[in-house]
């Protein structure tokens, strides 16, 4: 657009004053976006001798060579979403420093990818000059709140009440009996805790605690500690992590189950979807009598998709598999089954994630009268997460299980609903 | 192609007044009138908008200034920079101005400058100009126009962020609407267009808005509030 005024400027008679006026001209018209009027201004300014006037016009010129910075950003985008994040990182910093209308647009994406490094407060300082445009004013503004719970350190603390029809069917493993027992709902208060630690990029150190305190089924209190370390490794569109998990739960203040689990997943962004997969290997040991014949190793797998479908909404679609083997071959089975869930963002404050996963399980051990064990398990649940404030956060959960087999004694259904509200904080 | 011949001789004459003087303002306007002369609009611009910044800009820099944003087809600027001068009334300038108007569609405020030149005696050539602009706006206003029309004009002037790009939309489909065979949206361009006036401090706002303000309807108290605002 300005390539004719970006020739090399003949010297004139040296004129400060006029010079300065020019120089005026130009940087009026440059606020305006009125690029040929600034670059003419500028030209005459720096023919008269001056240099701030002769380095804004070679700036142009310098922008003006470059692709439209509108394209540029449409460029970074896609870069991002195929997971190529260090050159959309560098050509949106460039957008930015040419000061254009597509600056806005650079700063919000800058910010996503600052968020993304968990690095909250640069996200938090474009997504601020994002969110002056217009345009990007309410998605910034959404981004921001999260910017604001994210860090190097992150922590949060959800607490809330549950109404659950079955509380007996604990996490992992149904103690025996649960399933046989007359069903008995229950109400109780739950309170998690968790903390995140990032020292380096590339480690980051968790430690979650949940308890929950049943209103009369007190044998059934639970408390549950999950202490995590994971190496997550980027290069490029591909994503690996490696994560050992600990956990230690109780029960009525009695030690319940401890476990070990490595996990090894990858991820490979593709454009418009991610490819998935991931392998875990647990140990469980269960500390009282009634559960030892559960302990022992769970092999489990999974493959999918991750598809991007707009802007507000991810449909993930999972093949899922394991092999459990228990001290008991009861209870050791082969599994598989399919997971889908949609992670949806009908507005800025509103999040709303649903899941639905059923699966068939093929168990090694017959039963007393020779019957052997077959399963077939399905279960849903929906999250609802509304912002109410930049650190607060309102949760309501619902999710339903229900399990037939070809032993009567392993049919059950469970349903839980949630109503709780989260504190989230994060930094630096 | 006679009437730019006419305006360009006119512009040099107004220019070399100025050009006695030997401030820097002088110097800058001569050079935007000799670059707008030989063509080179935009260089006649960034002359002219180092002219406009100085203390000592002359009263009808929008002679120049409004010709110069003409020919470089910035029309709402134009536009713009002529509502806006307050330099006593001027042929040559006035004939930029319905250019202006007609360029930017508005036709019948096109009409009415073109149609108060001829009874002000322009040249023979200017004349001839307008002439020819009347007769083409009233071909095109032969039979009533829609109320689509007007109801575009509005949207267009509501949309506009300087009052007085809003206030020339909005003369215009008042204008339009007077010539629907009945009312259409008259209340609404009169109470946006007397806000328009209200918000440049324009006394024309008084007669459009003193009626609302009057009849105490919903607008009344802003109506009210923005005419004790207005200059005697």
């Amino acid at each position: 657009m300005i390539a004719d005024l970006c020739t090399p400027v003949a010297a004139a008679a040296p004129d400060a004053a006029d010079a300065a006026a020019y120089a005026r001209a130009g940087d009026d018209a440059r606020a305006a976006k009125d690029v040929r009027i600034a670059a003419i201004a500028y030209r005459k300014a720096a023919a008269l001798g001056d240099a701030r006037a002769k380095q804004a016009l070679d700036e142009l010129c310098r922008s003006d060579a470059e692709p439209g910075d509108e394209v540029a950003l449409q460029t970074a985008i896609d870069q991002i979403r195929r997971g190529e994040v260090a050159a959309a990182r560098e050509a949106l910093l460039r957008i930015v420093a040419h000061g254009t209308t597509a600056a806005a647009g650079a700063h919000f994406f800058l910010g996503a990818i600052a968020l993304r490094a968990h690095d909250g407060g640069t996200a938090e300082e474009h997504f601020e000059l994002a969110a002056r445009d217009p345009a990007y004013a309410d998605p910034a503004e959404t981004m921001l709140r999260l910017a604001r719970r994210t860090g190097r350190i992150e922590a949060s603390l959800m607490t809330g009440a549950e109404f659950d029809t079955n509380p007996q069917l604990l996490p992992d493993t149904p103690p025996p009996g649960a399933t046989t027992a007359p069903r008995a709902a229950d109400e109780d208060a739950l309170a998690a805790v968790t903390a995140a630690a990032r020292p380096w990029r590339w480690l980051v150190v968790r430690d979650a605690v949940v308890w929950r305190k049943q209103r009369t089924q007190s044998e059934l209190d639970f408390f549950g500690e999950n202490a995590q370390a994971a190496v997550e490794l980027d290069a490029g569109p591909d994503h690996v992590a490696i994560r050992y998990d600990l956990d230690y739960d109780m029960l009525a203040g009695s030690p319940y189950l401890t476990a070990n689990r490595g996990t090894a997943a990858y991820r490979r962004e593709l454009g418009g979807c991610d490819l998935a997969a991931s392998y875990s290997l647990r140990r469980r040991d269960f500390w009282r009598t009634q559960e030892q014949p559960f302990t022992g190793w769970v092999h489990m797998a999974d493959a999918g998709a991750i598809v991007h479908a707009s802007p507000s909404l991810d449909i993930d679609a999972r093949l899922v598999g394991w092999r459990e083997l228990t001290e008991d071959p009861l209870f050791s089975n082969v599994a598989g089954g399919a997971e889908a869930a949609v992670r949806m963002r009908p507005s800025g404050r509103v999040r709303v994630d649903a899941m639905i996963g059923g699966w068939y399980a093929h168990y090694d051990g017959a039963e007393a009268d020779g019957e052997l064990r077959r399963d077939v398990h399905v279960e849903g649940g929906a999250d609802l997460e509304v912002d109410l404030a930049d650190h607060l956060v309102g949760v309501a959960t619902v999710t339903a299980t229900v399990n037939e087999s070809s032993i009567e004694d392993f049919d059950y259904w469970k349903l839980v609903a949630r109503l709780g509200i989260a504190f989230l904080i994060g930094g630096p | 192609m006679r009437a730019l011949c006419v305006a360009i001789a006119l512009l040099g004459l107004c220019a070399s007044a100025y050009g006695q003087g030997e401030s820097s303002t002088s110097r800058h306007l001569l050079a935007g009138v000799h670059a707008f002369k030989d063509g080179h609009y935009e260089d006649a611009l960034v002359e002219l908008r180092i002219v406009a910044r100085a203390p000592d800009a002359p009263e009808d820099l929008a002679f120049y200034l409004g010709p110069t944003l003409y020919k470089l087809g910035r029309y709402h600027e134009a536009l713009v920079v002529f509502l806006a001068s307050h330099a006593a009334p001027d042929a040559l300038t006035d004939f930029y101005l319905a250019q202006t108007y007609y360029r930017l569609g508005l036709y019948r405020s096109a009409r009415g400058v073109f149609a108060d030149l001829r009874t002000r005696g322009l040249g023979p050539a200017l004349d001839d100009a307008a002439a020819r602009y009347i007769a083409e706006v009233d071909r095109g206003y032969a039979s009533a126009p829609e109320p689509v029309v007007v109801d575009a004009y509005l949207a267009q002037g509501l949309a506009l962020a300087d009052p007085r790009l809003q206030a020339a939309y909005l003369e215009e489909a008042r204008q339009v609407e007077q010539l629907l065979p009945q009312r259409h949206r008259t209340d609404e361009i009169v109470w946006s267009l007397g806000r328009a006036y209200a918000a440049l401090g324009d006394v024309r706002a008084r007669p459009l808005l003193e009626p609302i303000a009057a009849a105490g309807g919903p607008h009344a108290a802003e109506a009210t509030a923005l005419l004790a605002k207005l200059p005697p």
